[in-house]
């Protein structure tokens, strides 16, 4: 009987091992089930660009380019010091333009990164604009409209998420001091967080049509964890007109059109 | 024997914590996806017929659709958009270019085609801050009830049409928002404009939107003259049209 007693005993701890060896096995899947997202790197948050200047350029030195290019850079460029942006009368942005990829990162206007499994959103408060990065593998299309922002695509490596940018229209300067660029433009960027609020983006610039090599530079951003994004759609002379005769309209500004003066 | 219940007890314990942590994001209706707006039309406007209008904002509508049949859309001239500005809150949830909804836990974005302008609606409880300054996407706050996410957009400025057909508002207009997925690729959102000193009284406004899961937002920036002159000049400058600027033709 005794024997017996112990042998019922130890059959029920045996199952009661089982219960607890299943109930342990189920335990450690479900982290397994919390962490089904492959580990990428965080980059969420709103950034803004290090460094005192409002607008900057990419590289320290002149960017080397061919002999069309030259001459486009140096009519953006005439007459200033080397330190100047580019004209602001030849400037894209005037025109009511945004300022495009990649220019947009060397403005020091805030962005937003918003990371999903198959996306990563840039949203920009310089012109509203926005990059979509599509991490699930597809490619630029043939024919693919050109773009201000181009169509980028991306991979994580490790702590870094590589991007490829493509299809990128010509009517953007590639910085702040007037460097053109063709249609040709491929970017690689190469994003890391190297400190809790530090980001930093490596640029690879590859334009066989307007430069003699592929160049690039490094560009460190800060989080703003207690920033918001504003809207800025950017000044130029047709919203300024509407603007103004807005006002008019409504009374808030004495003046009148032609029309009107006329009597009509 | 007791030793080992007690032990299957506490590994009981952790196993519905950890699930508990798993379901800690709390349930809400999943929106996200690109959509677009169902029914005919390249922009349309919110309710039937011409609302209510103080008379200012009266006159301001009349003057936006001078010799034209009323509903029809607004004269282009007086047209924001055709000053480069953007089509701005709530018109461009009327237009037919699609919309991408991103849900995150504390935000839901909003990201559209047209002039590839965004929302970002906040879910964390935060209000409208004093002397905000007022713009054309607005400043939204929402909430989840039930299957149902409530947005509630204020700070806009008074520059956009309300849609098409050239309703004027003021900054004090105030947008409530009700998103509901009423099947599996229609989105429904009712709106209700609150304005009391561009309107008589509130005016109402449903649209639905159809889900285009293969579709891709593309880039749209409009269209302006300021920018069609740049984009011909660039062109003149590259040599791709033949075209001198005065200057130019002066021998400078």
């Amino acid at each position: 009987m005794p024997e017996c007693q112990a042998q019922k005993e130890l059959t029920m701890s045996i199952r009661s091992l089982g219960l607890m060896l299943v109930t342990m096995t189920l335990l450690m899947s479900a982290p397994v089930l919390v962490a089904q997202t492959p580990a990428r790197p965080n980059l969420s948050g709103i950034w803004t660009r290090s460094g005192p200047r409002p607008n900057e350029n990419f590289g320290k030195e002149a960017p080397p380019l061919q002999p069309a290019a030259k001459a486009i850079y140096d009519e953006n460029r005439k007459g200033l010091a080397p330190a100047d942006g580019g004209l602001d009368e030849l400037d894209p942005s005037i025109y009511c333009l945004p300022h495009g990829f990649p220019r947009v990162y060397a403005s020091n206007q805030p962005f937003e990164i918003v990371q999903t499994p198959t996306q990563v959103y840039v949203l920009f408060e310089a012109h509203l604009m926005r990059r979509h990065i599509y991490l699930d593998g597809r490619k630029l299309p043939e024919a693919y409209p050109n773009s201000f922002m181009g169509f980028s695509t991306g991979r994580y490596d490790g702590d870094t998420l590589v991007v490829e940018t493509a299809g990128l229209n010509d009517l953007t300067w590639l910085d702040t001091s007037g460097t053109p660029h063709s249609d040709s433009l491929r970017v690689t960027e190469r994003i890391r967080r190297t400190a809790q609020d530090t980001m930093e983006i490596e640029f690879s610039f590859n334009d066989e049509k307007t430069f003699t090599r592929p160049w690039g530079d490094k560009k460190t951003y800060q989080l703003r964890t207690d920033w918001q994004l504003m809207e800025n759609t950017g000044y130029c002379e047709d919203r300024f007109r509407y603007n103004y005769g807005q006002r008019v309209f409504k009374g808030t500004v004495d003046w009148q059109s032609p029309e009107q003066a006329a009597g009509r | 024997m007791l030793g080992s219940s007690r032990l299957m007890l506490a590994a009981m314990t952790l196993l519905m914590s950890a699930t508990a942590l798993v379901a800690q994001t709390p349930a809400r209706p999943d929106l996200s996806g690109i959509w677009s707006r169902t029914g005919p039309g390249a922009h349309q406007p919110f309710g039937q017929g011409v609302p209510a209008l103080q008379p200012w904002a009266k006159t301001l509508y009349e003057e936006n659709e001078r010799g034209l049949p009323p509903g029809e859309d607004g004269l282009d001239e007086v047209d924001p958009v055709i000053y480069c500005l953007v089509h701005g809150f709530p018109r461009i949830m009327a237009g037919n270019q699609p919309i991408e909804i991103v849900q995150t836990p504390n935000q839901v974005y909003l990201l559209f085609e047209a002039h590839s302008v965004q929302r970002r609606i906040y879910l964390d409880g935060r209000k409208l801050p004093e002397n905000y300054p007022s713009s054309f996407m607005g400043f939204s706050t929402g909430r989840y009830d039930g299957d149902t996410l409530v947005v509630e957009t204020g700070g806009l400025n008074d520059l956009s049409w309300l849609d098409r057909t050239g309703i004027p508002h003021s900054d004090a207009l105030r947008v409530t928002e009700r998103f509901r997925r009423a099947a599996q690729d229609t989105l429904e959102i009712a709106f209700l404009f609150d304005d009391p000193k561009a309107f008589v009284r509130p005016l109402e406004g449903k649209k639905t939107y159809t889900l285009k899961p293969d579709w891709e937002i593309l880039e749209n920036i409009g269209y302006c003259e300021d920018r069609f002159r740049y984009n011909y000049e660039r062109k003149a400058f590259r040599g791709t049209v033949r075209w001198q600027s005065p200057e130019q033709a002066g021998g400078r």
